[in-house]
């Protein structure tokens, strides 16, 4: 018998790939088909599977005897329910101090790594422009006669006085004031501001 | 606030979801794995702990969202990693390793004995037990998935590989343990 189960050769081999599947009735019908054929005809793959069909039964009888005269405690599904129920869900809870601490945290490392403050920059008129003018990039209107929008800002006194504005308030002073944005034919946008305090309106361009 | 108790309304939920799916499989699989470890040497007593822990396990493994695919596989891994790690531990001896179970079954000769006793007595189950011992370790694996019941496919799915790899180990097992048994 031995002989049979090495050295498979060709039709032998594919046959001995397939008994475990065979055994179990779960090859193809085509490949069951085959097998059968190849078994008719091939006396040595049929001693194998007998051996294999002997061994399988006694491993699966093994298996069932050991079931069948140690059954399962009684209850085991119950305690494994109640065990399940005794595991406590973890309730969500509002973890005040780990969130403060982590932005205290992150303003720390951002205060450290931030880039020195630039030299404060200076208009055309010469001023020292100690805030930078509010940065807006570059949206294309939807439509060219629809290219304008009011916008209330609070806006910086010595950013006002930087760029031209005349206004007496104190240039530390933030001041509401309305902005007229639009883009002209050149595609550059503008703006316009209105302090509340100056009366006065100047165009600047960005 | 209104988050927060629907977060926890939602882990309710699906802790609910992941017990009833536990218990399932727990109904599908407790005998067949029950079965396996009694076929790699545990005790009964030792096998329902295992069972229970294991099963334990996948029910927070799903209450947690874990991976899905081949649960089976999961839980007899899960079961027999917990028997082994079981028997290293010096502080329960419980479980018997299978050579010394044959050797204790040696020595019972009451039949009113245990019923386990009763089947490890036959000589036929002792020697094809013996013979398992012999095989190499990844066909030696194979045997008692087999004795459990599961079929060929489930037992490439336990063990991670292809059913066309488990063809060929099982194969090579029953020619050695049928070269024992003649």
């Amino acid at each position: 018998m031995s002989e049979a189960w090495d050295l498979p050769e060709g039709e032998c081999a594919r046959a001995h790939g397939m008994l475990a599947q065979f055994v179990d009735d779960e090859l193809a019908a085509g490949q069951a088909t085959w097998l059968r054929g190849h078994l008719e005809a091939c006396a040595e793959c049929r001693v194998l599977l007998a051996g294999f069909v002997e061994i399988d039964s006694e491993l699966t009888g093994w298996g069932q005897q050991l079931g069948l005269q140690n059954p399962p405690a009684a209850g085991a599904r119950e305690q494994l329910a109640a065990r399940m129920a005794s595991i406590p869900i973890r309730r969500r809870a509002v973890r005040w101090m780990p969130a403060v601490a982590a932005a205290i945290a992150a303003a720390l490392v951002l205060a450290a790594i931030a880039p020195p403050r630039k030299a404060p920059a200076v208009n055309r008129a010469g001023n020292q422009i100690d805030a930078p003018f509010v940065e807006i990039p570059y949206l294309p209107p939807l439509d060219p006669r629809e290219n304008s929008m009011i916008v209330r800002m609070n806006i910086r006194v010595a950013t006002l006085i930087a760029v031209g504005y005349r206004v007496t308030a104190d240039p530390e002073e933030i001041v509401p004031a309305p902005m007229c944005w639009w883009v002209k034919t050149d595609a550059r946008m503008r703006c316009a501001c209105f302090p509340a305090s100056s009366g006065m309106e100047q165009e600047t361009s960005l | 606030m209104a988050d927060g108790a629907m977060a926890n309304l939602a882990k309710s939920a699906a802790a609910d979801q992941a017990r009833d799916e536990a218990l399932r499989w727990f109904d599908e699989l407790r005998d067949p794995l029950r079965r396996y470890l009694m076929c790699t040497g545990a005790s009964p007593a030792d096998a329902d702990e295992a069972v229970q822990e294991s099963f334990l396990r996948l029910y927070q493994h799903l209450k947690k969202s874990g991976d899905l695919l081949n649960l089976r596989g999961w839980v007899f891994q899960v079961a027999r990693n917990y028997l082994r790690d079981e028997r290293k531990s010096a502080r329960r001896q419980r479980s018997v390793p299978l050579d010394e179970a044959m050797e204790r079954d040696g020595r019972l000769a009451d039949p009113r004995g245990s019923p386990e006793h009763c089947v490890l007595g036959d000589e036929r189950t002792r020697r094809l037990r013996a013979a398992i011992e012999k095989l190499p370790a990844e066909q030696r694996e194979c045997m008692p998935l087999r004795a459990s019941g599961l079929r060929y496919r489930e037992i490439a799915a336990v063990l991670g590989i292809n059913i066309s790899s488990v063809g060929a180990l099982v194969r090579r097992a029953m020619a050695r343990l049928s070269e024992e048994l003649a």
